[in-house]
Order: C-alpha cells, then sequence, then structure tokens
C-alpha cells in the first residue's frame, strides 16, 4: 500500500471502533503519504465522522491503531495529537461562539506546532512550507473577508463564512496533516467551490489532507487517493483513476456489489 | 433617613456578595460545576487566615494574599483530581462530590477548630473605624474597602477574560471543550486554572468576612452559600457584573427588609430572590441568556 509520494505520514491500521454496543467501524485501515488528498466518501451513518474523530484522539478504538509520523499515538490525548500536528476541522465546524474571529485564530495558535522540531534533517523531505508556517496575518491574506470582520462574534457570520474561520483556527495550529470533516455540509455549491479553491495553496504549504466528503464528484475532484465506508466497513480503496464512476457508485449504495465491481 | 441608611449599607454588602458570587459564578459558567461547598471553602480561607496569623505572627493585612495563593493552589488540585473525577461521570456526579465535600469540610472544622466562632484582625483600626455622612449615618470603613475590593476583583477578572492567554482559553473551553481540545489546549488544565480563580476570590471573600462578622463551622453553608447563590440568580448566571448586581440588590433588599422588621432581613432577601426567579428567571442581566 505504499504510495508513490513516499513512506506513510499517517497510518491506520485495522481500526475497530464502538460507540457502546454498536460496532461503528469494522478494520478500517489507511496510508496517507506526505503530500497527499485522501478523501473518505461515504453515505451518512458510514462511520466517516467517527474515523476522522478517532483519528484526532476524540475517540479510543476497540482495536487496531493510529500511528503518525512512525509513532503509535493511540494512546494520545486529542490535544497532544494537535500538537504533534494532526489538525482536525470538526464536522459542524465548532467555532467558539462568544470569541471574536480573531480570538478564535488566536486560541487556535495558542498551542501551535513547534516547527523548528520539524524544520531540518531526520533524512526526511521536510515540504518547503514547513519553514514558513501559517500565521494569522497569513490566514487573512488567504481569505480577505476575514480581516475586516475580526473583532466580530463568529455566530453572526454565514455557515461559508464560518467554515472558513474554522480551517484558519486549524491552520494556524501549523497542522502536517489537517482533517477537514465534512466541509460541505449545509453550504450552496458556490461556496463550497470557493472554499475548495483555498486547498491548493495548503497543499502547496506542506500540508496533507485527509478529508471526509458526501459528494463524490467533488472528492473525485481533490483526491489523490480514496476509500469509501459502507456501515463502517471498506468498499473500496484506491486513486480516483482506478475507479468508474459505476463502480464508486455501487461501493457508496453498496447495492450490484458483485455485479459493478 | 434611616432608609438611605439602609439603602447604602445594602449597597455595601452587596460589595461582599458578590466576592463570595463570582467564583460560584465562574466555576458554572465554565466547567457546569455547581460547586456546593464554596461556602465551605469561604469559611476554609477563614480559618486559614486565623491560622497564618497565629502560627508565624504575620501582620493581619499580609496575610490575606497568603491565604490566597493557597487556597488558588488547592483550587487547581482539587479541580484536576476530585472535581475533574467527578465531572467524568457526570453533571449530577459534581453535586454529589461537592455537597460530599462540604460536610468533610464543615465537620473537619468543627473536629479542629470547635464550633466556636472566630473573628479575623479583631480590633484592628481598619476594622473598627467608621465615618459619618450627615448626622445619623455611620459607615464602617471596611464596609468601603470591601466594595472597593469586590469591584477591583470583577475589574481584574473581565480584564483577565478578555485580555490574556489563558482568559481567552478559558472562554473557548466554556464554550466548546472538545473544540478547544482540537487547538491543542488540555482543557483540565483550564479548568485547574478557573477553579484557581475562583478559589481565590472565595478565599478574599471569606477573610473579608471573617473581618466584617465572624465565622463558625456552620457559616459557609448556612449563610454565604445561600447568599452567593442567590446573588448569582438574581443577577444571572455566567455574567460577572451581574453578580455585583445581584449582590447589591440582595443586600438592599435585606437592609430594607431589617428596617422594616429586624427579624425580616432574611426573609426579604429571598422573597426578591424568589420574585426575580419567577418574573425574570435568566437574572437581571442576561445579555447571553442563550448561546
Amino acid at each position: 500500500m505504499s504510495s508513490p509520494n513516499g513512506p506513510a505520514l499517517l497510518q491506520v491500521r485495522d481500526l475497530t471502533v464502538h460507540h457502546g454496543q454498536l460496532r461503528a467501524l469494522s478494520n478500517i485501515s489507511l496510508e496517507v503519504a506526505a503530500g497527499d488528498v485522501y478523501a473518505i466518501i461515504g453515505a451518512n451513518g458510514a462511520g466517516k465522522t467517527t474515523l476522522m474523530r478517532t483519528i484526532a484522539g476524540l475517540h479510543s478504538p476497540t482495536e487496531g491503531s493510529v500511528v503518525f509520523d512512525g509513532k503509535d499515538v493511540s494512546r494520545l490525548r486529542p490535544e497532544k495529537r494537535a500538537a504533534a500536528g494532526i489538525v482536525m476541522v470538526p464536522e459542524g465546524r465548532r467555532l467558539f461562539p462568544s470569541l471574536t474571529l480573531e480570538e478564535n485564530l488566536q486560541v487556535g495558535a495558542t498551542y501551535a506546532r513547534n516547527r523548528r522540531k520539524y524544520a531540518g534533517g531526520r533524512g526526511r523531505v521536510v515540504p518547503p512550507a514547513q519553514k514558513s508556517p501559517w500565521t494569522i496575518e497569513r490566514v487573512y491574506e488567504t481569505f480577505p473577508f476575514m480581516r475586516d470582520r475580526r473583532g466580530q462574534k463568529t455566530a453572526q457570520m454565514s455557515g461559508g463564512e464560518q467554515q472558513q474561520v474554522a480551517i484558519g483556527r486549524a491552520l494556524v495550529a501549523n497542522p502536517r496533516v489537517l482533517l477537514l470533516d465534512e466541509l460541505s455540509l449545509g453550504l450552496a455549491p458556490v461556496i463550497v467551490q470557493r472554499i475548495y479553491g483555498t486547498l491548493p495553496q495548503i497543499l502547496e504549504s506542506g500540508i496533507t489532507v485527509l478529508l471526509v466528503e458526501q459528494d463524490v464528484t467533488q472528492a473525485r475532484r481533490v483526491a489523490t487517493r480514496l476509500q469509501c465506508l459502507l456501515e463502517g466497513h471498506t468498499t473500496l480503496e484506491g486513486t480516483p483513476e482506478d475507479f468508474t464512476s459505476g463502480q464508486i457508485e455501487a461501493a457508496y449504495f453498496g447495492v450490484n456489489k458483485g455485479v459493478e465491481a | 433617613m434611616a432608609w438611605v441608611n439602609a439603602v447604602i449599607q445594602g449597597v455595601l454588602t452587596g460589595g461582599l456578595y458578590a466576592l463570595f458570587a463570582c467564583g460560584l459564578s465562574l466555576m458554572f459558567g465554565v466547567m457546569r460545576v455547581v460547586n456546593l461547598a464554596h461556602g465551605d471553602l469561604a469559611t476554609v480561607a477563614g480559618y486559614v487566615g486565623v491560622g497564618v496569623i497565629a502560627a508565624v505572627h504575620m501582620p493581619f493585612l499580609w496575610s490575606i494574599p497568603v491565604v490566597v495563593v493557597v487556597m488558588a493552589l488547592l483550587g487547581y488540585v482539587l479541580q484536576r483530581t476530585l472535581i475533574q473525577a467527578a465531572i467524568n461521570r457526570g453533571e449530577l456526579t459534581t453535586l454529589i462530590v461537592t455537597f460530599g465535600l462540604s460536610m468533610v469540610i464543615e465537620n473537619a472544622l468543627l473536629q479542629f477548630f470547635t464550633a466556636d466562632s472566630r473573628g479575623i484582625g479583631v480590633n484592628q483600626s481598619i476594622i473598627t473605624e467608621s465615618f459619618s455622612i450627615g448626622s445619623q449615618i455611620q459607615v464602617a470603613w471596611l464596609d468601603v474597602i470591601i466594595f472597593a475590593l469586590a469591584v477591583v476583583v470583577l475589574l481584574g477578572l473581565q480584564y483577565y477574560l478578555s485580555s490574556t492567554k489563558y482568559g481567552r482559553l478559558i472562554r473557548a473551553v466554556a464554550d466548546d471543550r472538545e473544540a478547544a481540545q482540537l487547538c491543542g489546549a488540555d482543557y483540565r488544565h483550564v479548568f485547574g486554572i478557573a477553579a484557581a480563580i475562583a478559589f481565590g476570590t472565595v478565599a478574599l471573600a471569606g477573610t473579608a468576612y471573617g473581618m466584617s462578622t465572624t465565622i463558625d463551622p456552620t457559616t459557609g453553608t448556612q449563610t454565604i452559600l445561600l447568599f452567593a447563590f442567590a446573588a448569582v440568580v438574581i443577577g444571572g448566571l455566567g455574567s460577572l457584573w451581574g453578580t455585583l448586581i445581584g449582590g447589591i440588590v440582595l443586600g438592599v433588599a435585606q437592609q430594607i427588609g431589617a428596617q422594616l422588621n429586624l427579624s425580616w432581613e432574611l426573609l426579604a432577601g429571598y422573597v426578591i430572590f424568589l420574585v426575580v426567579l419567577i418574573v425574570r428567571p435568566q437574572g437581571l442581566t442576561s445579555r447571553r441568556a442563550q448561546s
């Protein structure tokens, strides 16, 4: 499963997660290489968000492990994972409603990863942006609407604006892997396009992206690898070019499995 | 003139109640913990003050910062151990645990300090001196100082919460602790800091109370906790300045009640408390009634 981009930055090995009695994920594995845009697709209730939350540390797996940069982080608390470079933009954005836009970003930057630790050496190819980290200023340059509205409470902003603030809040933590959970949820298609339009800048800065997306077309457009989940199981894994639309559709809905695939 | 006097005394007492209430309000606002041991902790602070003065013969005003620091450290430790463990087991558990803590403290104080009541800094000039307004109104300097202290504490808290790194984190964690974790913040540590602040303010309040009257092991539950609760509810949960307004309303109501009939002092306070609860359950200052 090793990717042409080099050794995996983030690995999920045989992950099984339960919500109480319910088995939400069964033996999920994935390998995200540095520079990848890895997309998880699947219908509602497939376990996509559970997978993301488990990688971020908000759920404990019943079995299996999460390995980041060669280290098993399965037992690490979510705040430690964030500081190590796994930063998630959670589903529903989850901004701090009583804080202003700028304060939201400041909270995100409080425990920003110590970039010097990663800037050089250890024989690894360090993406250039590791040396030019994300700052609040740079977020304002990337999302120009924010500068004038930095003193506003985010509760008064539109869903798309809130989503961009949530991305900004994650970027200023200087992630190595950015987890984007359902970016497009509840947003107009034109807004979704605009938000995905900033993805190249994020990637250029050396950040690897793992995203969850219900919109398969969108996922295929941006992903370098994708995996489809259905009821907590992997139904398909590979590069977008490996599969036809029909195969993906079958994996997504779980119909005509034998016929199409 | 007697009525004017009642209002002045009531307003000044309100400062003391605000000192009691702001820590209770902070802990509820940030951790969603209703700390039923809050009043007893104020009493503990009073006894620590008595003990510090007696043990090291410290000038009594200097003992105050010592007591505040000791209580703040105790707050951090208790939050990180007992209260956090209760939070992990659900909101109801925090009520039971802090109730238990309250009983443990009260009985431990009875055991070690007996049921005798004590004052702090009795006979110090700062405590006994007063000035007159006109011919009939006597105002104690101590009451004025405590009121000013309450305002300074609230101003300081407001500045801390709005303009410092940890203040921002406290507000963020109060909003959404999981999102704060995703930003790299250990909410348990932030809770600890909030508890340290709350315990520091209650230490000030307990010391002030011990100076203006006397404390005994049951003062915490029988007086302080109830007044703090009433002030928080009247002012509005989660609002800092609301605790001052709530404290003042409570204080004035008590003084006016006492003016009508001495035995109505407490009654009048609780009547106002109930009226506010019925007419304006979100409190008088409900900036963020719902979020």
